[in-house]
């Protein structure tokens, strides 16, 4: 059928401009975050835990305060500087977590198959019963409310997801027969995999880490408006929604800020997922039949 | 009365690439034609092109005339009452071409309903007295039946079913029996034959395999880049080709399909007094298969059964069987990289079968595999040399790698710069060579050659055969064959064994067995090959 | 057929078993007392150590799960160590909202995103495919909560057209209750409706390049006949395994949810049950919200043979 297969290659040449429009803005707004959370180190407009009661609820652009003050006086834009550091480290916490323990659980079953493969499978499924949420209430209601375990809890919920995600990319992969090959000139399983199976699978795994980074920064603000997951004074966008919430009546405008900031960045992580697929998909490669 | 079908200056482009450039032919009523071409060669598009399925961001310009007007130019309503009536299309692939929730007998009767309002009830007795006309059982069932149940054969079976419900005037039938067992190809082509010589249906049959057209088509197409090179009578062209292409072509059909006469004489000295390099005796493997209800005892697929024979060092061993037969299972066990039930298998007098894989250090020096898909079975991101090269690191071979893989680029004649390029960067048949250095890398005595060359053009293929026959002889190597297509077996190997359903059903020297096959499961498999000289083989 | 039943049962009861171990680990094995929680600050370790002997906290382990385990097959979840009513019936109250709440949700997200993502496909590259990808990607982004918050703002406390929380109760009033529920139920359906439609329009358009669907057109099916005819069912069956997930996900996301609106829901009682320490309690509505989502996947499972006879077989 290769003719069919090369015309498509050709003809999805068109898409790649609309393609890359995702990844630019992905990466654009993902470099934001990242940048922000860099400066936020050294300069903030404000001191972000300055409070000042006298000061509070300015609006926009009063008093030098760009995005104005909360509810303690403190500046809304040097919180949420200082807000986008705990968002990536809760990301890049949650996630590794989940890659570290996902992946090579994930090789297992897909290498192993059999008993092994079964048990890892089903596990999965029953660990689908605890959303990240519901096991981060859980686990904070046994460990008490903090960034950290709240984030281990999401980590280890979306261990599933990528272990199913690494094992359904894999076997494909497996089935190929530069594997026997592997096989036939004596080399072992997790050679395999490390060497011939993960470069291969290498787009699609990368890809469902921005996609779990964006869930995990949803996740976080989920539990910080609820009161269980950053704590003062680390100050977490999720955080100041909750604050916000109790204000929503005086200052409307105080739920805006955060809630605009958690979903730019999700949008840029979900973006930069989509561009980054679209660039690596193996469809786009010849080699194919 | 003109032409069914009239092609005139037909160019199909994807963005700046000319698939087909400037083409015309016709087929008059009744008119069986042929299109002959390798893979890239712009058949299928040419097809799609008339049917006005070109895939997206595909273009067609010329003129498509069919009974009084340009299907160009016809707007996408106006080409559905087209599609399916007055010309329908039969696919390559019967696993995919069928929609696999939907009853087979709906799927026909669907085409009714569509094109002559037929009523559903009236449409489905239709579409049972169809899958009668196509030669499947117990039809009332089989119309119940959804595609998984029914086998290759009765898929496509369903296809052509589909493809005279509404008795069109053209059939456009792309490589019908490229996915099909030998055999079965016969019955599908002689179903084709049948029920098209009863009427006025016009034929265009698009294959790479020239015997195949051979006895179909009165008239032929070749086609090569895009441009139809040659065309005329089908036996004059195939007789006399005027192109160096199509001499090409024609050059690359294997003996067997060229006469039904077999030289009754041994070409081939055969090997005597050698000692035996590979021993299975009674041999069995067996696979659980899933329960399909709960009345149902486990049940188990023997994919080898009871399966003993040698082959002699020096020798090349042929396999033939068709798809299910059991012969890959079987060419895996010989490596170790499956373990038989019971039985045993000795390699140069060491015990393979049931061998844990760290005590088959020795056999992974001394037996290498080829296998069928040159695009699976060379790793996307590795380089080529490094494809080579993996085995002497993974054996812990010692020496200058970088040597030994430039030796062996030479060998299989491909430039040494290769070494540093992807395995995408070149052909198929490029990468079946890069496969083939990599097997021979540890300097193996054996080559099991798992359908090394079924995945090639007829004209790679050919090439690619005199390359293993030249390396055999160059490096000493004993060589297990193993393929579906009987021509092949018969050009390369010494010995053959035939297996059907995991049994050896008849062993013996190639020419021998050709000329003399004393199972009838062997004559039959060799009288389904379709020859160059226009027999078109009926299946008993 | 029967067999494949069987099997996912078995499966679905092995499943309910483990995740009430994984509960009642969570919540044994990791630090915390529930004795010195309810005594508070007056504690002495007598009344500590009769308290736990009344609450049955100074058996081994293994024992306690298996009492608790044993009355939950009985359908006793046990009395709360705090306020001493009984947890079935707390949890069984709190179901009457956040189940409505949750199938609200998932309903509004199967009616607007289904059709969505399919006119998505059928257009592909067309402006409304754009349009629907862009609105389903900013969809995603947005929080849920803070989705219902922007509405509380405007349509609650602004113009006044929802209540901005409460529940008034089903048999008090009906309508009001409805109307309690709507702004939640469309928070939540905001992101998992942006969430299908997208699956929606990828598993269409992975359907629409099958070879079959070429037939069908060859046949003399326009493309949107043989997307109607041909196409929908067979994109159904990886949409089906998403809606299920997302079920799950839109239950977690009721807690967060009922939090915004105040509703009286299983995921309030959760959080408040957390906030106390009651253990038991905590224990039970987990329990409870990881059998329902089990509960959904094996009605998901189970309708897979309906969709697909290669799966009967199996």
């Amino acid at each position: 059928m290769s003719d069919v297969g090369q015309d498509m290659r050709r003809s999805s040449r068109g898409r790649l401009r609309w393609r890359r429009v995702n990844l630019v803005v992905g990466l654009v707004l993902v470099g934001v975050v990242v940048v922000t959370a860099f400066v936020s180190f050294f300069w903030t407009p404000f001191d972000p835990e300055q409070v000042t009661v006298a000061d509070r609820f300015y609006g926009v652009g009063e008093a030098g305060h760009w995005l104005g003050t909360d509810q303690l006086g403190r500046d809304i834009v040097s919180k949420l500087m200082v807000g986008s550091r705990n968002t990536l480290f809760v990301g890049v916490l949650a996630v590794g977590i989940a890659i570290v323990v996902g992946i090579p659980l994930g090789g297992l079953a897909a290498t192993r198959r059999g008993w092994v493969e079964e048990l890892v499978m089903r596990l999965s499924d029953l660990m689908f019963a605890f959303p990240a949420v519901l096991l981060a209430i859980l686990l904070v209601g046994a460990l008490g409310p903090s960034t950290r375990s709240a984030m281990i809890a999401i980590g280890f919920a979306y261990v599933p997801i990528v272990a199913r995600v690494t094992r359904g990319a894999a076997l494909p992969v497996l089935e190929r027969d530069f594997v026997l090959a592997a096989r036939s000139y004596g080399r072992g399983r997790a050679f395999i995999f490390v060497r011939h199976v993960l470069p291969n699978i290498a787009s699609v795994l990368i890809v469902q880490a921005t996609v779990l980074f964006a869930l995990a920064i949803l996740a976080e603000a989920a539990l910080s408006f609820l009161g269980i997951g950053t704590q003062p004074p680390t100050p977490s966008w999720g955080r100041s929604l909750n604050d916000a919430q109790t204000f929503i009546s005086v200052a409307p405008t105080l739920a805006l800020w955060p809630g605009l900031a958690i979903a730019l960045s999700v949008l840029g992580f979900n973006l930069l997922g989509d561009g980054l697929r679209d660039a690596l998909d193996p469809r786009l490669e010849v080699g194919r039949t | 009365m003109g032409p069914v079908l009239r092609v005139d200056g037909l160019t199909v482009e994807a963005g700046p690439s000319t698939l087909v450039d400037a083409i015309g032919f016709s087929i008059e009523p009744g008119d069986r034609l042929g299109l002959i071409g390798e893979s890239g060669s712009g058949k299928t598009m040419t097809a799609l092109a008339v049917m006005g399925l070109l895939p997206e961001g595909v273009h067609a310009s010329g003129q498509v005339t069919f009974g009084g007007s340009d299907l160009l130019r016809l707007s996408e309503t106006e080409l559905c009452t087209v599609r399916g009536n007055g010309i329908s299309m039969v696919f390559q692939e019967p696993m995919t071409a069928l929609n696999p929730l939907m009853r087979v007998g709906h799927q026909i009767a669907e085409a009714l309903s569509i094109h002559q309002g037929t009523p559903k009830v009236e449409a489905r007795r239709l579409a049972v007295e169809a899958l009668a006309r196509v030669g499947i059982p117990d039809v009332a069932a089989k119309a119940r039946a959804y595609p998984h149940e029914l086998s290759g054969g009765q898929r496509q079976r369903v296809m052509i079913a589909m493809a005279i419900a509404c008795g069109p005037d053209l059939i456009i039938a792309d490589e019908p029996t490229t996915a099909l067992d030998v055999t079965v190809q016969a019955q599908v082509l002689g179903l084709l034959d049948d029920l098209i010589s009863t009427g006025e249906t016009a034929l265009l049959l698009i294959t790479h395999d020239l015997p195949v057209v051979a006895g179909m088509c009165q008239r032929v197409l070749v086609m090569h880049e895009g441009v139809i090179v040659e065309e005329g009578e089908t036996a004059d062209v195939f007789a006399d080709p005027t192109e160096a292409y199509t001499a090409e072509l024609v050059a690359s059909v294997p003996e067997l399909s060229r006469t039904a006469a077999i030289p009754p004489t041994s070409s081939v000295a055969l090997l005597t007094g050698e000692e035996a390099l590979i021993r299975v005796e009674g041999v069995t493997r067996t696979f659980g298969l899933p329960r399909a209800s709960l009345a149902e005892r486990a049940r188990r697929l023997t994919a080898v059964d009871d399966v003993g024979f040698s082959v002699l060092t020096g020798e090349t061993f042929g396999i033939v069987g068709e798809s299910g037969s059991g012969k890959t299972t079987l060419a895996r066990m010989l490596v170790g990289l499956d373990h038989p039930d019971r039985g045993i298998i000795e390699v140069a007098g060491m015990a393979v079968a049931g061998a844990k894989d760290r005590e088959l250090g020795e056999l992974r020096r001394m037996a290498q595999m080829i296998f069928q898909d040159p695009m699976g079975s060379l790793d996307p991101r590795m380089k080529v040399g490094d494809v080579i090269a993996e085995p002497l690191r993974a054996l812990r071979i010692d020496g200058d790698h970088q040597a030994r893989v430039a030796d062996l680029l030479e060998a299989v004649a491909l430039p040494v710069d290769s070494a540093g390029r992807y395995a995408h960067e070149f052909s198929g048949g490029q990468r079946q060579r890069i496969a083939i250095a990599r097997a021979l890398a540890p300097r193996p005595r054996l080559l099991i050659a798992d359908e090394p060359v079924s995945a090639l053009d007829m004209t790679v293929q050919t090439i690619t055969l005199q390359i293993l026959a030249d390396l055999k002889e160059r490096f000493d190597l004993t060589m297990v064959f193993i393929s579906h297509d009987l021509s092949v077996v018969y050009e390369i190997c010494d010995r053959v064994a035939v297996m059907k359903d995991g049994k050896i059903v008849e062993l013996g020297p190639a020419t021998e067995l050709y000329a003399n096959p004393s199972h009838p499961y062997t004559a039959g498999l060799i009288n389904a090959i379709p020859r160059l000289d226009g027999t078109l083989p009926r299946a008993g | 057929m029967a067999l494949f039943t069987l099997r996912r049962l078995a499966i679905f009861v092995v499943s309910l078993w483990a995740a009430s171990v994984i509960v009642f680990a969570l919540l044994s094995v990791l630090p915390g007392d529930p004795a010195a929680v309810i005594l508070g600050t007056q504690a002495t370790p007598e009344s500590l150590a009769s308290l736990r002997s009344e609450l049955g906290l100074d058996r081994p382990v293994v024992v306690q799960y298996l009492d608790w385990s044993g009355d939950l097959l009985r359908g006793d979840f046990g009395t709360s160590y705090i306020n001493r009513l009984s947890i079935g019936r707390q949890i069984v109250d709190r179901l009457t909202v956040t189940v409505p709440l949750a199938l609200m949700g998932i309903a509004l997200a199967v009616l607007v995103a289904v059709p969505a993502g399919v006119l998505a496909a059928a257009r592909h590259r067309k402006a409304t495919d754009t349009v629907v990808s862009t609105l389903s990607q900013l969809g995603l982004a947005v929080p849920a909560f803070w989705a219902g918050l922007v509405f509380v703002t405007f349509l609650a406390v602004r113009w006044r057209i929802f209540p901005a929380g409460g529940f008034p109760g089903w048999s008090d009033d009906f309508l009001g209750s409805l109307k309690a529920l709507v702004l939640p139920s469309v928070s939540l359906a905001l992101v998992q409706g942006a969430i299908l439609a997208r699956y929606v329009r990828s598993a269409v358009l992975e359907v629409m390049n099958e070879d079959f669907i070429r037939t069908a057109r060859a046949k003399g099916l326009t493309r949107t006949g043989a997307l109607w005819r041909h196409g929908l069912r067979n994109a159904a069956i990886p949409v089906v395994t998403i809606l299920g997930l997302q079920l799950a996900a839109l239950l977690a996301g009721t807690v967060v949810i009922e939090s915004v609106f105040v509703l009286p829901g299983l995921g309030n009682l959760l959080l408040q049950a957390i906030s106390r320490r009651d253990l038991l309690l905590v224990q039970g509505a987990a329990f409870v919200i990881a059998a329902i989502i089990l509960l959904v996947n094996l009605i998901v499972d189970l309708s897979y043979p309906l969709i697909d006879p290669r799966v009967r077989r199996r």
